[in-house]
């Protein structure tokens, strides 16, 4: 059984619909990523659980009750927010101390408690600090610090890691990870990141304009879209409709509007339609000749450090291509062959 | 050729200060001690304390009157405490509303409120007198506050929402979600944030109430004599005894000027941020 549930919760703010119809479940001990662009009612959809807004039907179900109408401060529920939203009057001592005061606990237990969160966020020695005395990373492990305190049932973390710079922001995930790991908190976690997303995750809802449109593990997200928002928005994604022509097993043969024809894989996850999208992310296409291959021009190259990548016009399909090393210039004609089991295709 | 500029600059702020503030009050200082001081002499003939014994109520005589300073400082103090409890009460849930919820028609009640602040006064007084006679409370300590409160209202409403604003709403939230109730919510994270703020617009307020004139002259009058409507009425025929008068009205609004730098220092706003 899962341990939170919402049921076709519905929010709307005026005439806009922030979240629309929304299902979904999750298990003890699992961690959820609401995953989507800015503006696809995800943060809603956090806030709802929390408590923060009231959806407008619909309902939230935690352990098997209905707590839609429950104040936050009974949800017993942690909460982690894209700015920190530490209290600057408060020393960290106070601020984590917090929830547990609410609580009722007694002192000793309360020192013991901050002193052992606050070593689970290496921030040992930082109690008698403000807020406004640590750096951004330093405050986001305050704040969580502060949500996991009172042991909640469920912790909720809107964006924590978007205010940081790029170099942090990968070292805490990876730091968040283990933490949330190793306590196996049930983690219901907001984020525009995919990448966030895939290395946090057990399951991902992919949300867009206030729906759900995809809920699976990383590996089902990426390599079975279930639809061209999905396919579009997970990995770097160059979409090219077509039509399918036949379906054999697994792979599909696709006509582009150029006449070129082309094998490629059926996600598991969207019904073959006649109507269909070729999806084509870098790792789909190499150098070389033969079948399911093009005829490209070299139009750009960008030169990345670690690999270089190219921008190719192939019969009227813009591609990228990946290369180790400097392989093309530009102005350089090329064939490439599209990999049928990296290229996706899926109904539009 | 730099520095002689500089130096020359620092010379005419320095005369400017002088001339618009250390002269004014040397005057009224050397005013406040002057038994005797007649044109053309620049300083007075004869000095002493006689005035400032009978300002303070301690020596009866001369041509003052039955009222002294300290009668006068006493019903300027009260009313300005009433005026600022009074309006503190009112103005913030008032102003934490107008912060946190959507309220209807704002803009139109903004604009209602601050209605009276774009005439002059003085009509609005003459006929809020007329409105306070029919309830008696011309000549009355609720009159003169309520009077006070009009004006000093908008001051505390303006402070006070902006103050509110710039605490973030997830601060809030944050207790909320950490166990908080609403109640210990507003006590123990909304209002300790808003203190600077709140203190700002308490001193703003009770400054007002302290230094105002037309309000009290109409509605207060006759039994209702505060300090700044003495001073005026004694400038006429007793510049000794106005000086006097001023120079308290002056030491303790400085003193709540200098509390209200004190909790105006950016350093305990730039926390809320």
């Amino acid at each position: 059984m899962s341990l939170l549930e919402l049921r076709r919760v519905t929010k709307r703010f005026g005439k806009v619909v922030a979240v629309s119809e929304v299902s979904l479940a999750v298990g003890k001990g699992e961690i959820l990523s609401l995953l989507g662009p800015s503006g696809c009612g995800k943060s809603t959809t956090l806030r709802i659980i929390a408590g923060l807004t009231k959806p407008d039907s619909g309902s939230v179900i935690h352990e098997g009750r209905d707590i839609t109408e429950l104040p936050p401060e009974k949800r017993n529920f942690g909460m982690v927010f894209q700015n920190y939203a530490l209290w600057p009057h408060m020393t960290v001592f106070d601020n984590v101390a917090f929830g547990l005061r609410m609580r009722g606990w007694a002192r000793q237990d309360i020192a013991r408690r901050v002193k052992e969160v606050l070593e689970l966020v290496k921030l040992s020695g930082m109690e008698s600090r403000y807020p406004t005395q640590l750096s951004g990373g330093q405050q986001q492990r305050v704040a969580l610090a502060r949500a996991l305190a009172p042991s909640p049932s469920v912790l909720l973390m809107d964006e924590p890691l978007s205010n940081l710079d790029a170099k942090l922001r990968e070292e805490l995930r990876h730091e968040l990870r283990s933490i949330l790991r190793s306590l196996r908190i049930t983690t219901i976690y907001v984020t525009h990141d995919q990448a966030e997303a895939m290395a946090l995750s057990d399951k991902i809802a992919v949300m867009n304009a206030g729906r759900i449109v995809q809920t699976g593990t990383p590996a089902e997200i990426y390599r079975e879209p279930a639809d061209p928002f999905v396919a579009t928005f997970i990995g770097e994604s160059i979409a090219v409709p077509g039509s399918l022509l036949s379906v054999n097993g697994s792979l599909g043969l696709i006509r582009l509007p150029n006449g070129v024809q082309l094998k490629a894989r059926i996600s598991k996850a969207s019904p073959p339609s006649k109507e269909a999208l070729l999806v084509l992310r870098p790792e789909a296409v190499s150098l070389g000749e033969g079948e399911n291959s093009l005829k490209c021009r070299v139009s750009r190259e960008t030169y990345m450090g670690e690999r270089v990548e190219y921008r190719l016009e192939c019969e009227g399909v813009e591609l990228k291509l990946r290369s180790l090393d400097p392989v093309l210039s530009v102005g350089e004609e090329a064939r490439v062959v599209i990999d049928p089991s990296r290229a996706i295709i899926v109904g539009r | 050729m730099y520095t002689s500029v500089r130096l020359a600059l620092k010379l005419v702020v320095a005369v400017v200060l002088f001339l618009s503030i250390v002269m004014p009050l040397t005057t009224l200082f050397l005013w406040s001690f002057a038994i005797k001081w007649y044109w053309p002499s620049p300083i007075p003939q004869e000095l002493g304390t006689d005035y400032w014994l009978e300002a303070l109520g301690l020596r009866r005589g001369l041509a003052i009157g039955a009222v002294s300073v300290t009668t006068a400082l006493r019903y300027s103090i009260i009313i300005a405490l009433i005026t600022v409890i009074v309006t503190q009460l009112i103005s913030i849930p008032a102003s934490y509303a107008l912060a946190r919820y959507s309220v209807p028609y704002k803009p139109l009640l903004l604009f209602l409120f601050f209605m009276p602040q774009v005439f002059p006064l003085q009509p609005v007084y003459v006929n809020l007198m007329r409105l306070f006679y029919t309830y008696d409370l011309v000549g009355t300590i609720p009159g003169v506050v309520l009077a006070h409160m009009m004006p000093a209202m908008v001051f505390a409403i303006w402070i006070n929402t902006a103050t509110f604003k710039a605490i973030p709403p997830e601060l809030e939230e944050a207790a909320r979600a950490s166990g908080a109730g609403a109640l210990t919510t507003l006590l123990r994270i909304t209002l300790p944030l808003a203190v600077p703020g709140l203190l700002a617009s308490t001193v703003f307020v009770f400054l007002y109430s302290f230094d105002e004139f037309t309000g009290t002259f109409f509605i207060g009058l006759p039994y209702i004599q505060t300090l700044p409507m003495l001073l005026y009425s004694a400038s006429g025929y007793n510049m000794q005894f106005a000086s006097a008068s001023a120079i308290v009205l002056l030491i303790i609004s400085a003193a709540f000027m200098l509390l209200l730098e004190r909790f105006l220092k950016a350093e305990y706003l730039g926390r809320i941020g």
